[in-house]
């Protein structure tokens, strides 16, 4: 039995690239896609998948980071995966805030990506390595 | 030979007159007597004026001396009066003096026969309260021109003031209609580069992905180098946009605190110019204004290239505090330092970078201070008022 993912994502491009990537593997497969966070919950609501996975900066009135706080409020079981063209610590502090579960920048290499969706559909919460990094020198840099 | 003197003579006894006419006329030729006996004569012959003086007698049919005074002074306040009387009071004197009579005359043969010194002194008395008042006037008037000519000069340093200051302010708002304007250009391009060419770039990265996936390097030789070659451009290509418009429209930007600003500028010199940057923020430091703070951001960026480029080190520190309603930010590094003086009066190429972060800051009222050797580093120390936004 596959995992059911959904894709949250603005960009043509990147849906195709999603659709491509995640429909390779076994266990996992695109279950629906939707173009902005208003459309997201809709879908969501009718027939929830298995995991979410959210681009970070989405057109419209509802912002990424708006439409986790509501999925985190509505479902707090369902895990999130945000996806970010900004791979700034500033961005993931705040993701993991709001309720998701786990933290891709864009930039990292496409099997990255697949792995993530797995570790999040286990339960672990997910971030880089190089991201894990960044957090903990922000933490942990001394003011001098 | 002299105008003659136009006297009116007011008295009622006809021998008086005789005694007086005798004396002015006959005896000095230069006096033209005109008589008054009673009131009617003296208002008729008053109303033909042209006298240079008159001369009047205390008691007069129908009359009182001193009505006569008053009467010629109401009338001509400027035509002197001198009485003359036979019978009058040191009293009637004074009062008469007081109510603007120039002399008074005893009827004495001695008084009356130098009656024509008197009237002499008493016009050339006149002669000289006319010239004093006319002076005194004169004064009066050049003193009005100078106030007014003051006052003038006042006004149109005002104007000119006003529209010097108008200008300026016109070229201030320009000037932050300009770098609003570059602002808003900045943020749509980094938008462009991020929405449209790096989503275009993260998914051909993933065809790519895919691609090298499905074919096996066994069926098409030589396949695996391409790949990679195409891999490795469009990692490149990614990096070049991300770093781009990171640059124009730092995404950390949306939060007000100065330090997270600074601390993503100095975690992007690392990653992306391998510079060290030491930061230390004093105080919790917030730039409410997103302008202001791409700005400051901007201006540290442009300091810290002038490290790279110039000073020669890959080392610099950043402190930041508020001091007295200003902010304060100071860029120091170790490296090869210049001369301060020389980089001002030569205008380097490549010193622009400092001269239009002086000017950009002198439109939020800020300074910068230069403080640089050369082979002993700098520190550039900018100032903004803490309260004070953009101008919009």
């Amino acid at each position: 039995m596959k995992s059911k993912i959904f894709v949250v994502e603005d960009h043509k491009e990147m849906r195709q690239a999603y659709a491509l990537l995640i429909n390779r593997e076994p266990d996992l497969e695109i279950y629906d896609m939707a173009v902005t966070g208003e459309e997201a919950l809709e879908k969501i609501e009718s027939d929830p998948p298995d995991l979410v996975v959210i681009d970070l900066s989405l057109p419209g009135g509802m912002s990424g980071l708006k439409l986790i706080k509501q999925l985190h409020e509505d479902r707090p079981n369902l895990p999130l995966l945000v996806v970010s063209g900004h791979d700034d610590v500033y961005y993931a502090e705040g993701v993991l805030q709001a309720g998701a579960h786990g933290f891709v920048d864009k930039k990292e290499a496409p099997y990255v990506m697949v792995d993530a969706i797995r570790r999040v559909l286990q339960g672990e919460q997910y971030l880089s390595e190089r991201m894990r990094q960044k957090l903990e020198n922000r933490k942990t840099r001394p003011l001098n | 030979m002299n105008k003659p003197i136009r006297i009116l003579y007011v008295d009622d006894s006809m021998l008086d007159r005789e005694l007086v006419r005798d004396v002015l006329e006959r005896e000095h030729s230069g006096f033209q007597i005109v008589e008054a006996k009673d009131k009617r004569e003296f208002m008729t012959r008053l109303a033909e004026g042209n006298y240079d003086l008159v001369l009047s007698d205390l008691h007069i049919l129908g009359f009182q001396g001193l009505q006569v005074l008053d009467t010629v002074k109401a009338q001509y306040p400027s035509l002197p009066v001198i009485i003359v009387t036979g019978t009058g009071t040191e009293e009637m004197a004074v009062e008469a003096m007081k109510r603007g009579a120039v002399d008074y005359v005893i009827k004495t043969p001695h008084h009356i026969r130098r009656l024509p010194m008197t009237i002499m002194a008493a016009l050339a008395k006149q002669r000289l309260e006319e010239e004093r008042r006319q002076a005194f006037e004169a004064l009066q008037e050049r003193e009005q021109q100078l106030r007014s000519l003051a006052e003038s000069l006042e006004d149109r340093v005002r104007q000119r003031t006003e529209a010097l200051q108008e200008k300026h302010e016109e070229v201030r708002r320009l000037a932050s209609a300009l770098t609003l304007a570059e602002q808003a250009e900045r943020r749509r391009i980094a938008r462009l580069l991020h929405d449209d060419l790096q989503q275009i770039l993260y998914g051909l990265r993933v065809r790519l992905h895919v691609l090298g996936l499905d074919f096996s390097v066994d069926i098409a030789p030589g396949l695996a180098e391409h790949l990679d070659y195409i891999k490795e451009s469009t990692e490149r290509a990614i990096d070049v946009t991300r770093t781009l418009s990171a640059e124009l429209n730092p995404p950390v930007l949306k939060g007000e605190e100065l330090e997270a600003v600074l601390q993503w500028l100095v975690q992007h010199m690392h990653e992306a110019y391998d510079l060290m940057v030491h930061l230390k923020v004093e105080g919790n430091l917030k730039v409410h204004s997103e302008d202001k703070r791409l700005f400051l951001v901007q201006l540290v960026r442009e300091l810290l290239f002038n490290v790279i480029k110039h000073a020669r080190v890959d080392e610099a520190w950043v402190e930041a505090y508020s001091d007295k309603g200003w902010l304060i930010i100071r860029v120091e590094d170790q490296g090869v330092g210049f001369d301060p003086e020389k980089v001002q009066r030569r205008h380097w190429k490549n010193s622009l970078g400092l001269f239009s972060v002086r000017e950009r800051l002198q439109l939020f009222g800020g300074r910068m201070e230069i403080d640089a050797q050369p082979d002993k580093g700098s520190r550039i120390t900018i100032a903004t008022p803490l309260e004070r936004e953009i101008p919009e």
